[in-house]
């Protein structure tokens, strides 16, 4: 099940050679595993993004290892040279299995 | 005026500090360490001396709003050749059960050695930022990060 | 009995930032620069109104089996009279006979055009719909009726809540946003909820609400937030949507009229 992910690319318009920041965010609850409910006093069960890859065209450009504690909604930021038109597609997998993914195209 | 009703003003009032505290911890503070800071740096460096330097420029607020969302923005100073470059940028947060928050692997590609996100500071503390090169060294750079306890919600 | 009742508060608004400019954290607070750190990523309250209440404005429900969309919607565009009225409300609404906020109105469609159960006032899905229509109203100046016979009640009702002191900390919400208002309160600024007062600046806070609450980790709307306040002021909640919390949120919006709205906002 994929989750709600935004890809923005700054600045709008850019040529080749140009250097773009790409920002993410992906809407996920990032749980520690350490946390008790409030409600239930039960350890709310570890559910975080581990791993983030960026990929350019066929290449991947770009990947993290991510840890719990980064914050809910885990937000990045990163720069790209723009060398060709080629989608930008950015996965992110969660301890759970599961993953999602946004393309963007880069258009030159 | 009514002493009684002073007193039971004045004991509610000194709890609203003690309060607070308490429920922060519960959320975010009362975490076993899992992991010291030098373990969590050994498994990025492996060992490896880490040099401060001033080409890795750290930027995150001195307080921070909040202990749930910090921004945190490394850049480094130095090229991204094919055969010279930033291959990592990893963030530590120094007084967290695991101080490890995240590792980001550049390529020549990036153009830039640059990364922005957002970690979790369990309380004060201070943040560290490593730059791994190509050729197998590393830079740092450390700064304190205030966290509130939280000020009216 | 007025005497007695200043005096308490005077001595209380006295402990309360005693006893909490503690140590040596006294007077500090996020500085504007910091804070713009926040302000530079993507706020999660964008893509929770683009796409949960953005989906919701889109889906078709009820017997009729319509979505807001398909009454608002002219040219595949959201029509301006409902991509702008998140900066008209609370107003007065002659569905409802009575003064309402937008979370209300948005309940009213529902049941009356939709066919439809409205969500409730505290559910995350009227809370999309509603940060949705305060995103696309974003760049809007915000002007709320403060003079109608009927606005004008509601005006003078919530100016007598604003200053009503309550609960066990016998606080209102003037004591901190107006008298201690420039102070800190455990390394959070107190301000004016307007553009000023007192020649302190205020926080025009009704143009970022609905705001992306960090600490919480979700979207809240502004009456929401309220309640928030009156918990930590230990004071017992308001009923989302009563009378009392319209005629409060429609004293404080107006204190931003002039002010373009910014939603969603970001806050901690």
């Amino acid at each position: 099940m994929a989750r709600t992910a935004l890809v923005k690319i700054k600045p709008r318009r850019y040529k080749k050679g140009d250097i773009v920041t790409v920002s993410s965010v992906i809407m996920h609850p990032m749980h520690t595993g350490l946390a008790k409910d409030k409600k239930t006093g039960k350890i709310i069960p570890a559910h975080y993004i581990t791993d983030i890859e960026v990929y350019y065209g066929d290449e991947k450009v770009t990947w993290m290892k991510v840890f719990p504690s980064v914050s809910a909604n885990p937000f990045t930021s990163f720069k790209l040279k723009v060398t060709k038109a080629a989608p930008l597609k950015i996965v992110w997998k969660d301890n759970k299995g599961e993953v999602t993914e946004k393309v963007v195209k880069i258009k030159v | 005026m009514n002493r009684r009703n002073f007193l039971k003003v004045a004991g509610v009032t000194a709890s609203v500090v003690a309060v607070s505290p308490v429920a922060f911890k519960q959320s975010v503070e009362a975490q076993p360490k899992k992991k010291t800071f030098e373990e969590a740096l050994k498994e990025v460096t492996g060992g490896k001396p880490v040099k401060e330097s001033s080409k890795v420029k750290l930027i995150a607020p001195a307080i921070a709003e909040n202990g749930a969302v910090v921004p945190v923005k490394i850049s480094v100073d130095h090229p991204m050749e094919p055969d010279n470059y930033v291959k990592g940028i990893h963030i530590f947060a120094k007084e967290n059960a695991d101080p490890r928050t995240i590792s980001v692997y550049l390529t020549p590609a990036n153009g830039e050695a640059f990364f922005s996100t957002r970690i979790r500071l369990a309380k004060t503390m201070n943040v560290v930022a490593v730059a791994e090169l190509s050729d197998g060294t590393f830079l740092k750079a450390e700064k304190p990060v205030k966290v509130t306890i939280g000020g009216c919600g | 009995m007025k005497f007695k009742n200043l005096l308490i508060s005077g001595i209380l608004s006295g402990f309360l930032f005693v006893s909490l400019s503690n140590a040596d954290e006294a007077g500090q607070a996020i500085s504007p620069e910091d804070w713009a750190l926040y302000e530079e990523g993507i706020n999660p309250g964008e893509v929770f109104a683009e796409e949960t209440g953005g989906a919701l404005f889109e889906k078709p429900m009820g017997a009729k089996n319509i979505s807001c969309a398909s009454c608002h919607t002219k040219n595949g565009e959201v029509e301006e009279r409902v991509a702008t009225a998140a900066a008209y409300y609370p107003k007065y609404d002659k569905d409802a006979k009575r003064i309402i906020n937008l979370e209300q109105r948005i309940q009213i469609c529902q049941s009356k055009y939709q066919g439809v159960k409205p969500f409730s006032l505290k559910s995350q899905e009227n809370t999309a719909l509603t940060t949705y229509l305060f995103y696309l109203a974003a760049g809007t100046k915000i002007n709320v009726d403060t003079t109608s016979p009927e606005a004008k009640k509601a005006y003078d009702y919530g100016v007598y809540l604003f200053r009503l002191k309550r609960g066990k900390r016998y606080l209102s919400c003037q004591v901190c946003h107006e008298f201690a208002a420039g102070k800190v309160l455990r390394m959070q600024w107190l301000k004016p909820l307007g553009f000023e007062y007192n020649g302190i600046k205020g926080t025009t806070a009704a143009d970022h609400w609905p705001a992306f609450r960090m600490t919480k980790n979700k979207v809240q709307t502004l009456q929401q937030r309220f309640q928030g306040c009156q918990k930590q002021a230990g004071q017992k909640k308001l009923p989302l949507g009563s009378p009392e919390m319209v005629a409060l949120e429609l004293y404080v919006k107006s204190l931003s009229n002039g002010a373009e709205l910014k939603t969603p906002g970001l806050r901690r």
